[in-house]
């Protein structure tokens, strides 16, 4: 059976720069893809070309097997929210809702049906005769979101749809939208910039950068077995570290997460660094060590173990890695 | 391009009211003693700079305790300084001038200025005016939109020349408008003859009329709808796209009530201006076709001032009241 929706090989030029190379993608039917990269490696780009607002170079964008490149925007039935809510100024937030059905005909008594089951899905009772500009920024966004879905869309789209939001906010509409995905079962597609973002809501995420799709996995495959050293730096904190070469081999550099490593009291310990800072994260502290070799380590600590081994600024600590990589993937 | 008046027209129609009425009452005070001997032996060069310096002194008393923020004497000094002195220039340049219009309007009595308002000149002055602006504003809303649209959403060879060249018939003489226009369909111009062989008449008839008013306001219109469409969010039309709306029902659905509040805009300037114009009708009009300020000029002449203020007084306050108007409907529409 062929997946739900998949990208052959995608090329998009603008003026002569290659901003989507050759980008191969499928999503599975019922699941949240997330698409996460750095800004300017295309993101954006391949999610307009799947909604039809641009057209590819190359390359073909199909759903379950069959070629929609030939349709246009307006014929592809995929819901779109845009970074910046992009409601109809004009228009209250009944009409913004209703517009995709308007546009395709359906019966009145089947829109206000349908308007207000959205409507309280989304949590906007009582705001159905208020104008965007009267809403905050996070109703905007659920406004938006329940345009987009009103189409009843076989896909949807979802630029960067946090971003605007202040970080509070921004972690309630996250958790609201996988609870709607859930319970409704739509297949979504969503970009962003932000791991833990893609993290909490994906079902499975595609790390892109410069245009072409690096990694696609579970946010635990990308953590624990990044197939890339660009995916090992960008998802999640990583420390490089110079470890110096035995006899004729040259000095090696590898890359460590902070919670492989362990700091401890007391003599005994073959690597040795000072403690520099410490910051409070909530249960966590991030732990700043300078190294005796010059390099410098950042590790995470429970909370209450920092407490119980009493560590202050300044004092020489026991490092203990549990786990690094080498820069051509080995793990050891 | 801003409407004319602010947000809070209705401060500005009752201070404006109140300037005219006070300004008139001065008039008034003045001719009562209107024996010429009065004018001419207490009006003079030193009188007029007291009665100046009286009104400026009364205006700075008035603004120098009220609304100021500033605790420094100094600062209040010249804030009061600067305001009474912009309300007196205000006052004499274009408010004095207006007075005087009202004044010579109702010098025989209200009877005599409805009189001059409805007489049959007049009547047919003003309807010829109505016509020609109303006609003048729906060309410009078909055509002024439509070329808002093209220099905002469409690149093309050419296309900073013809912004840049859009602002021209603000900068070009009315005269010279009325001048060219007749230079082509003139009875001596350069197609006129050939489409007067056709029983075509362009000039000396309304068609000219409204091809001179087009011309003068075409530049209101482009901009009032450039400014908004260019304020539109683009993303709004790949939305309504990915809603199912085809690119005619992104125009109508989409674009166009968001172009409203321009094109509303551009409606009044054009309207307004277009019931004012009188330098390229004068010559396209040619003594056939009477306009609402044409006909004060014929009164002009004729001497007759007490009816040329009256219809001068119609023709100032109705353009008034429709701008007020608008500039109300784009606020409520704008939910300000």
């Amino acid at each position: 059976m062929p997946p739900f929706l998949e990208l052959r090989s995608i090329q998009k030029n603008f003026g002569g720069e290659k901003v989507v190379r050759g980008l191969d993608l499928s999503v599975e039917e019922g699941r949240i893809m997330a698409i996460l990269g750095p800004s300017g490696c295309g993101k954006s780009t391949t999610l307009r070309i799947i909604a039809g607002l641009l057209r590819q170079d190359r390359g073909s964008v199909l759903v379950s097997g069959r070629p929609i490149d030939g349709l246009p925007a307006s014929g592809r039935n995929m819901g779109f929210v845009f970074q910046n809510y992009s409601l109809f100024p004009t228009k209250n937030v009944l009409q913004n809702i209703e517009f995709g059905m308007r546009m395709k005909r359906v019966p009145k008594h089947k829109r206000k049906k349908r308007c207000s089951e959205l409507v309280s899905l989304v949590g906007l009772e009582g705001m159905e005769r208020k104008k965007p500009r009267e809403l905050s920024g996070g109703q905007q966004q659920r406004v938006a979101l329940a345009r987009a879905m009103a189409i009843e869309p076989r896909l949807l789209l979802l630029d960067e749809p946090f971003g605007a939001l202040d970080a509070r906010i921004r972690k309630r509409i996250r958790r609201d939208l996988k609870k709607i995905q859930e319970e409704m079962g739509f297949t979504a597609l969503f970009v962003t910039h932000d791991q833990e973002e893609a993290f909490e809501v994906g079902d499975l995420i595609s790390v892109m950068n410069h245009g072409k799709v690096e990694q696609v996995g579970r946010p635990r495959d990308l953590y624990e077995r990044p197939s890339t050293d660009f995916i090992a730096g960008f998802v999640g904190t990583v420390n490089t570290i110079l470890i110096p070469g035995m006899g004729e081999d040259p000095p090696l550099t590898v890359m460590v997460r902070p919670d492989d490593v362990t700091l401890h009291r007391g003599p005994g310990f073959r690597v040795k660094g000072r403690l520099m800072s410490y910051t409070y994260l909530g249960p966590l502290i991030e732990i700043s060590v300078h190294l005796q070799n010059g390099d410098d380590l950042t590790c995470l600590m429970q909370r209450e173990r920092f407490r119980l081994c009493g560590f202050r600024r300044g004092d020489t600590v026991g490092v203990r890695i549990k786990r690094f990589r080498t820069f051509n993937g080995e793990e050891c | 391009m801003e409407f004319a008046f602010g947000k809070r027209w209705e401060t500005y129609i009752l201070v404006l009211s109140a300037m005219i009425i006070c300004m008139a009452l001065v008039a008034e005070l003045l001719s009562g003693f209107s024996s010429a001997s009065f004018f001419s032996s207490y009006l003079t060069p030193a009188a007029i700079i007291a009665g100046t310096g009286v009104l400026f002194l009364l205006l700075f008393v008035g603004t120098f305790s009220k609304g100021s923020s500033d605790t420094s004497p100094m600062a209040r000094v010249t804030r009061s300084f600067t305001i009474s002195l912009g309300l007196l220039v205000f006052a004499v340049l274009i408010i004095l001038p207006l007075t005087s219009i009202f004044r010579f309007a109702f010098e025989d009595g209200p009877v005599m200025f409805w009189e001059a308002v409805t007489s049959e000149e007049a009547f047919n002055a003003f309807q010829n005016s109505l016509m020609i602006a109303c006609i003048c504003t729906i060309l410009n809303l078909l055509v002024g939109t439509l070329i808002a649209f093209m220099l905002t959403r469409y690149r093309f060879p050419g296309r900073s020349m013809l912004r840049a060249l859009i602002d021209l018939p603000i900068a070009i003489p009315t005269a010279v408008v009325g001048l060219s226009l007749m230079m082509l369909y003139g009875p001596m111009g350069l197609l006129g003859p050939l489409l007067n062989d056709r029983g075509i008449q362009v000039v000396l008839a309304l068609p000219g009329v409204v091809l001179a008013h087009v011309f003068v306001t075409f530049p209101f219109m482009i901009r009032s709808v450039s400014v908004v469409l260019e304020k539109m969010d683009r993303n709004l039309e790949d939305s309504a796209m990915t809603l199912g709306a085809g690119r005619f029902r992104v125009f109508l659905n989409v674009m166009l009530p968001s172009m409203r509040s321009g094109m509303i805009a551009g409606s009044a300037l054009t309207f307004t201006r277009s019931l004012g114009e009188f330098g390229a009708t004068l010559f396209v009009a040619g003594g056939v076709f009477a306009t609402g300020p044409l006909f004060i000029a014929t009164l002009n002449e004729d001497i007759q001032f007490q009816e040329a203020c009256s219809v001068s007084i119609v023709l100032m306050v109705f353009p008034f009241l429709i701008l007020l108007g608008l500039n109300a409907l784009v606020d409520k529409m704008e939910g300000n």
